[in-house]
């Protein structure tokens, strides 16, 4: 049991070993500036990273899944609405097929994932093989991914920035 | 060679009015009726001194019986209409010159009779639908239009410059402050037109004297300009047995879509639009308006963009019509959305918006336009590929907001004027910070869409930052900062 618990902890370092290194040490954003990587998916925790999501979303060519549809417009600059492609979801689910159409496509460098506003339990009870399936459509297709959560979900991120925690209000399920 | 048909005296036959009759038409209509001029006369007013110009009041002095009467610009069009189709059954290659006047090229028909046979056949052909239509035939269209001016009802002109030289200007001229000018010369033939140093035309008469000279002399070599049909890339079917399914109907539409294509590969266009309509047996419809990406004529393309759009629907009863139409494009200027260009697929990009929208319903996918209100979620969401509208002067400010929609219901305990706790959800949450209030309304002029919110920032013990509304008495949260 021990062994092979041993040897998956292995196989997954050698699969992901950035997410296994920060594991040990999750990155504060406010230290380290978070970067898009094409064709990878990170993810950054925490509810009080809307700044560094409005960041993301002046990149061109870019689609924000709102899971909770809780952008504000009146929030961008012009430029950044002229060339977002906002999908405004209701569920966990829609925002994940969302986000599968849309990586297929393979039309778009950047797609955010916003679930920020989601219930905790209802983004536990998505199986982690959405993530890798998502992950690997990124990678296919070249594009940037960034899943903006209330807390760790995305097992196989590329890599992992936190904001503040705070226990905040959200959606019913 | 080349044949003129003239209705002379057009906007009367248009009014059926026959030439014996003493009337004339008015030009648009005058502040006053009496300052109205004649646009058109008819040759029994004009042998009693009634002439095209004239005030209506003027001509009544001259021609008491006269009867004055309006344009109608339909029966117009449906006359020229006729006169258009009459010259269709006698050559493909025909102009609408002006109106009553259009010019036939007869080069690709055999001629197996005199010219002058051939106009009387013409003439006799086209009477059906005028009363009084007069044919030119010449070796170039300018000189037929000249012809035409002078038949009676037919009239032939083969060398140019001796049948011409004894015309009336009239025939070339109908500008009456020109014809003026020219009986003030002693021009009063074509002729004499001619005879004129083409120079001191062109000083003394610019352009246009230039042009009618050229006329004068029998005109140039020039191409007509053809009547083309307007060519319509629709099929339709009404459906005996109705469709249930979207598999048939797939089925119908490719079918549809592979005859289209066709057409338009003929046409060399490519599809620009798919305008979808069905009809039910209950006799409600569905239509779309499908924009494609990049306008093409691949069938396999069109068809997955119809499949997309059929996704999404739904409908109580079966198919028992549909209707397929391709608005054409050509294919050079197909690219008109400056975001196309940065897409490597926009054909598959609109079937990936289509599939979206298909998953959460319309007006959940594309792009975020801000309405000139400073109401709450003033904004509507337009389709991502049309252009975007020029963006209003807006400069965001504040910390970023998280919306909740809809709002969340709340209840605040009070102290000392300030709220110090928050109730929502059957959850409490004391306040450690407010700010507020804050005032804002709008649309105060209007009873129905007035409105009015009290605005408080609250921070709560956890660190979160909620803004709280007030309207209509009631709390709701609108939002997190963050």
């Amino acid at each position: 049991m021990k062994t092979a618990l041993f040897d998956l902890q292995n196989l997954l370092r050698d699969r992901f070993p950035e997410a296994m290194a920060m594991s040990q040490d999750v990155r504060r954003f406010e230290v380290v500036q978070p970067m898009l990587q094409a064709g990878k998916m990170v993810e950054v925790t925490g509810m009080d990273s809307s700044l560094l999501l409005h960041r993301f979303m002046k990149e061109q060519a870019c689609a924000l899944i709102d899971a909770a549809d809780a952008l504000e417009p009146g929030g961008l600059d012009a430029s950044t609405l002229r060339h977002l492609l906002w999908v405004r979801c209701q569920k966990a689910t829609e925002a994940i097929r969302a986000a599968d159409l849309l990586l297929r496509d393979g039309n778009l460098r950047t797609v955010l994932i916003d679930l920020r506003l989601r219930p905790v339990r209802e983004l536990f009870a998505l199986p982690s093989s959405v993530w890798h399936r998502l992950r690997l459509l990124a990678e296919r297709g070249g594009a940037a991914v960034a899943v903006f959560s209330p807390c760790q979900v995305v097992a196989c991120a590329a890599g992992r920035w936190s904001a503040p925690q705070t226990s905040p209000l959200t959606l019913a399920a | 060679m080349f044949a003129a048909w003239w209705l002379p005296r057009f906007v009367l036959q248009a009014l059926r009015v026959l030439s014996r009759e003493r009337a004339a038409v008015l030009e648009a209509q005058a502040l006053k009726a009496e300052d109205a001029r004649l646009l058109c006369v008819s040759e029994t007013a004009e042998r009693e001194g009634v002439q095209a110009g004239m005030t209506s009041s003027q001509a009544q002095a001259r021609c008491p019986r006269l009867r004055l009467l309006y344009r109608d610009e339909k029966a117009e069009q449906e006359l020229q209409q006729r006169l258009l189709m009459a010259a269709e059954s006698w050559t493909p290659d025909y102009e609408a010159t002006q109106p009553g006047l259009c010019v036939l090229d007869l080069s690709r028909r055999r001629m197996n009779e005199p010219w002058q046979d051939l106009g009387m056949l013409m003439h006799r052909d086209a009477t059906a639908l005028a009363t009084e239509v007069r044919i030119g035939l010449a070796d170039k269209a300018d000189l037929a239009v000249l012809a035409a001016h002078v038949a009676d009802p037919v009239r032939v002109i083969r060398d140019g410059k001796e049948a011409l030289r004894e015309l009336p200007m009239t025939v070339l001229c109908r500008n009456p402050e020109l014809l003026n000018l020219l009986h003030l010369w002693g021009v009063r033939t074509l002729g004499q037109f001619t005879a004129l140093p083409r120079a001191e035309i062109a000083r003394r008469l610019g352009a246009e004297g230039l042009a009618l000279h050229d006329l004068a002399r029998g005109g140039k070599e020039r191409l007509l300009r053809l009547v083309r049909p307007i060519q319509l890339f629709r099929e339709e079917s009404e459906l005996e047995s109705p469709i249930e399914c979207v598999e048939p109907l797939m089925h119908l539409l490719r079918g549809m879509l592979g005859r289209l294509c066709a057409r338009l590969a003929e046409a060399w266009r490519v599809a620009g639009r798919l305008l979808l309509a069905l009809r039910f047996d209950d006799r409600s419809t569905h239509e779309r308006d499908l924009r494609i990406a990049e306008p093409t004529r691949d069938e396999a393309v069109l068809g997955r963009v119809l499949e997309t759009a059929l996704e999404g629907v739904k409908a109580s009863a079966p198919i028992v019509f549909v209707s397929l139409e391709i608005v054409p494009v050509r294919a050079a200027a197909s690219q008109a959305g400056l975001f196309d260009q940065g897409l490597r697929d926009p054909n598959r990009f609109a079937e990936t918006l289509s599939a979206l929208e298909a998953l959460l319903g319309k007006g959940r996918v594309g792009r975020a336009e801000l309405l000139p209100s400073r109401r709450v979620d003033a904004f509507r969401v337009v389709n991502f590929l049309e252009a975007p509208a020029p963006s209003l002067d807006h400069t965001p400010g504040g910390p970023p907001l998280q919306r909740f929609r809809p709002p969340r219901p709340a209840r605040l305990v009070w102290q000392d004027w300030r709220p110090v706790a928050l109730h929502v959800d059957r959850e409490t949450k004391p306040l450690i910070s407010a700010s507020g209030p804050w005032f804002l309304s709008g649309e105060w002029w209007d009873t129905q869409q007035a409105w009015q919110h009290e605005i408080w920032d609250a921070a709560t013990d956890d660190g979160a930052l909620y803004r709280l509304v007030r309207e209509h008495e009631a709390w709701r949260v609108e939002g997190r900062y963050g």
